[in-house]
C-alpha cells in the first residue's frame, strides 16, 4: 500500500493567511471555504480553526473547549519536556490564565499543509501580550510586569481534534522580561531535575537518538521549504554559511530568541554560527516543513527542526558544560521572488540553558558545583 | 484604474489617526501592527495606539506622499521644522507595518539581547548600502543607482564621529511610482573609537528622477540614534 500523496503546498488560495488582516476581519463568522470533514461548524477553514480556537479558548475563556479540540492522549512536546493528555492541556491553561488573565494571543501566521487527506499540520506563530497579574509558579506574585514573548506551536489535527503538538517559546526572552535573569531560572529548574525519578526525563536522549539516526528527507520538486532546508543543511551541516547566505537576501530581517534582531546576510549568518560554534559532533535535522502563499505575492515556509551536539565550546551559553544538548525548534521564514526577506527562529533558549547547566535528564557538572558562573 | 493613487488618501488618512495615536481609532489597522518609532519597537495594534498616544506625531496638511498597492511613503516637515519620513507595509489596504525616521523619544528603549557577532560586510571590497534591487519589484531599474546615492547621502550625514569605513545601510523597502522612488533604509553606524560602539538609525528617501536618471530632487529624513540594546550575557 502506498502512502497517501500530501495535497499540493498552495492549494485552496481562498484560505488566507492572518497576516494583515484586521481583527474583525480575523474574527468574522464565514461559511465554510473548504472542505473539513469532521470540524465544528463555526471553523470556515483550517486557518480559521487555528486562530478562532485559540481565541475562544484562551481570550474567551472556554478553556473546557480543550476537551474537543485535543485527543484525550494527545502528547504535546516542548524542549522541557513532553506533557500527555488532554486533562494536562486543560491544567495548564488554566494555570497561565490564573496568573496572566490579559493573555492576548496575536496570530502573526499559521502555515499549513494537508500532509494526508483529513490530516492537517500547522505551524502557529503567535505574540502573547500578558501582565502577571495573578501567581506564577516561575515567576512569582503580581508584580504588573508584562510579557510580550513569540511562540511557535505546530499541532497536527485531525476530526477538530490536535492529536500531537510541538510548542516552541522564546521564554528565555519572557524570563527577562519578567525582570528574572535566565540563567538562575534555569539553575532552579536545573536542580529540581535532579531530584526523583530520571527515567522521566529519558524523552531527551530518545530524542537526541533520533536526531543523530536521521536521514533527512527532502519536500518534492518546486516545494517552497526545500531551498531554506538546504540553506539550513549548507549551514549547520556543512558549515558553508557564506554558500547559505548567497541564497538569502542581503536585507533579510533576521529575529531569533532572547532578543536577537537585526538586519543583513552578516547577522543571519551570525546567528547560525554562535550557535553551532558551542555545539561538537553537531548532529540537525527538519522533522516538518509546510509552506503557504502570503499576500503581495509572498511565500511562508515553515521549517520544523532538531539538533543535537556536544556543549564543548564556550559561547552565548557561557562555560562548556561537555553536556550532550538538545536545541528543537521552528524557524518561519518570508520568501520574496524565492529568496528569504525574513527569518524568524523560535525555540526555547531557557531550557537550553537548562540542560547546560545539568538538567533535564541526569546531574551534570554545573548542578553539582552549584551552577557555575 | 491605479489602485496606489485610489487608496493613497484614505491610507493616509488613516496613518495620520495612527500616529496621532488617536484612542479608539477607527483604522482598519493589521492586527499585528508592527511599529518601530521614537526609539521604540511595538507589536499589536493596541500597542501601537499606546506608543504613538504617549507621543503623537503630527502631519501636516500637505505631507509629501507616494504611494504603491502595498506601500506608503510619507515626508512631512514638523512645526519645529525638523524632517520626519513615514514609511508603511500595506496588505490589502490595511496599515500592518510602519517605520518612523524621526526623533527618538526621551523614555526610548530597545529591548535586551543576546549580543551576535555579525560581519556585516563578507568582504573586505565594501559597499555602502546592501541590497538587491531583485527584493523590489516593484522598484524601477533605472532608480536604483540614486537608491544607493541617497544610502551614501544619508550615512555621510551621520558618519562624524562614525568610522567611515565600518557604517553601513541597508535597503529595507523600496519601490517607484512615476518618474519617483522611495526607499527605507536602516544604517548600522559603527564609532570610529574604541571600543567601537555601534547604533542604528532608519533613514527615508523619497527622490524624483529625470528621463535619464540623474537626479532632479532628494527628500531625505534621518533618525536619531536609536538605544544599543542591553546585552543578555548568560
Amino acid at each position: 500500500m502506498t502512502a497517501p500523496t500530501p495535497a499540493p503546498w498552495n492549494q485552496h488560495p481562498q484560505v488566507r493567511s492572518p497576516a494583515g488582516r484586521t481583527i474583525a476581519d480575523l474574527l468574522a463568522l464565514r461559511s465554510r471555504q473548504q472542505p473539513l470533514d469532521g470540524f465544528d461548524a463555526v471553523y470556515s477553514d483550517f486557518v480559521d480553526y487555528i486562530v478562532r480556537c485559540t481565541h475562544r479558548i484562551w481570550e474567551e475563556k472556554d478553556i473546557g473547549l480543550c476537551r474537543t479540540h485535543y485527543a484525550d492522549d494527545v502528547v504535546m512536546h516542548t524542549l522541557a519536556g513532553p506533557s500527555r493528555g488532554c486533562e494536562a492541556v486543560v491544567q495548564g491553561t488554566l494555570g497561565a490564565l490564573a496568573a496572566y488573565a490579559d493573555r492576548q494571543v496575536v496570530a502573526e501566521d499559521v502555515i499549513w499543509s494537508e500532509d494526508a487527506p483529513g490530516l492537517f499540520y500547522s505551524s502557529h506563530r503567535i505574540t502573547s501580550r500578558s501582565t502577571l497579574e495573578g501567581s506564577d509558579a516561575l515567576y512569582g506574585a503580581a508584580n504588573g510586569a508584562a510579557q510580550m514573548a513569540t511562540t511557535v506551536a505546530d499541532c497536527l489535527v485531525r476530526d477538530n481534534r490536535i492529536v500531537e503538538e510541538w510548542l516552541y517559546r522564546d521564554n528565555a526572552r519572557a524570563a527577562l522580561q519578567m525582570q528574572h535573569a535566565p540563567r538562575a531560572v534555569a539553575l532552579a529548574q536545573a536542580q529540581a531535575d535532579g531530584l526523583g525519578d530520571h527515567t522521566r526525563h529519558a524523552w531527551r536522549q530518545q530524542w537526541m537518538d533520533r536526531v543523530r539516526s536521521a536521514v533527512q528527507a527532502w519536500p518534492e520538486a518546486g516545494h517552497p521549504a526545500e531551498g531554506p532546508m538546504r540553506l539550513l543543511h549548507a549551514a549547520w551541516v556543512d558549515n558553508l554559511y557564506g554558500q547559505a547566505a548567497a541564497a538569502v537576501s542581503p536585507s533579510v530581517e533576521v529575529r531569533w530568541p532572547t532578543g536577537r534582531s537585526g538586519w543583513g546576510r552578516g547577522y543571519w549568518i551570525g546567528c547560525l554560527v554562535q550557535l553551532r560554534a558551542q555545539l561538537h559532533d553537531f548532529h540537525f535535522t527538519v522533522e516538518h516543513w509546510a509552506a503557504r502563499p502570503l499576500p503581495n505575492g509572498e511565500v511562508a515556509v515553515a521549517l520544523r527542526w532538531a539538533a543535537c551536539g556536544v556543549h564543548a565550546s564556550q559561547g552565548a551559553w557561557g562555560p562548556a558544560s561537555g553536556r550532550d544538548i538538545l536545541v528543537a525548534g521552528s524557524s518561519h521564514y518570508v520568501l520574496r521572488q524565492g529568496r528569504i526577506v525574513r527569518d524568524q527562529t523560535v525555540f526555547d533558549e531557557l531550557a537550553v540553558l537548562r540542560q547546560v547547566l545539568g538538567g533535564l535528564g541526569g546531574l551534570g557538572p554545573s548542578v553539582q558545583a552549584g551552577g557555575g558562573q | 484604474m491605479n489602485t496606489a493613487t485610489d487608496q493613497a488618501p484614505r491610507l493616509l488618512g488613516e496613518l495620520a489617526a495612527l500616529l496621532r495615536g488617536l484612542p479608539g481609532s477607527a483604522a482598519p489597522l493589521a492586527n499585528t501592527l508592527r511599529v518601530q518609532a521614537m526609539g521604540h519597537e511595538t507589536f499589536g495594534r493596541t500597542d501601537a495606539l499606546d506608543l504613538f498616544g504617549r507621543h503623537p506625531l503630527v502631519l501636516s496638511a500637505t505631507p509629501h506622499v507616494l504611494a504603491a498597492p502595498d506601500a506608503l511613503a510619507v515626508m512631512d516637515v514638523t512645526p519645529e521644522g525638523r524632517t520626519v519620513g513615514v514609511f508603511a507595509d500595506v496588505v490589502d489596504g490595511v496599515l500592518s507595518r510602519v517605520w518612523v525616521a524621526g526623533p527618538v523619544a526621551g523614555d526610548a528603549a530597545t529591548e535586551a539581547a543576546v549580543p551576535v557577532a555579525s560581519d556585516d560586510f563578507l568582504t573586505q571590497q565594501r559597499t555602502v548600502c546592501a541590497g538587491d534591487p531583485q527584493d523590489h519589484p516593484r522598484l524601477a531599474a533605472t532608480a536604483w543607482p540614486q537608491v544607493q546615492a541617497s544610502a551614501a547621502e544619508a550615512l555621510q550625514g551621520v558618519r562624524e564621529p562614525a568610522a567611515a569605513s565600518s557604517s553601513q545601510a541597508l535597503l529595507v523597502r523600496a519601490f517607484s511610482s512615476g518618474d519617483a522612488f522611495a526607499a527605507l533604509y536602516t544604517l548600522r553606524v559603527q564609532a570610529a573609537s574604541v571600543p567601537r560602539h555601534a547604533h542604528r538609525r532608519w533613514v527615508l528617501a523619497i527622490c524624483r528622477l529625470g528621463p535619464d536618471g540623474a537626479l532632479l530632487h532628494r527628500l531625505l529624513a534621518v533618525s536619531e540614534p536609536w538605544p544599543a540594546p542591553a546585552p543578555v550575557l548568560f
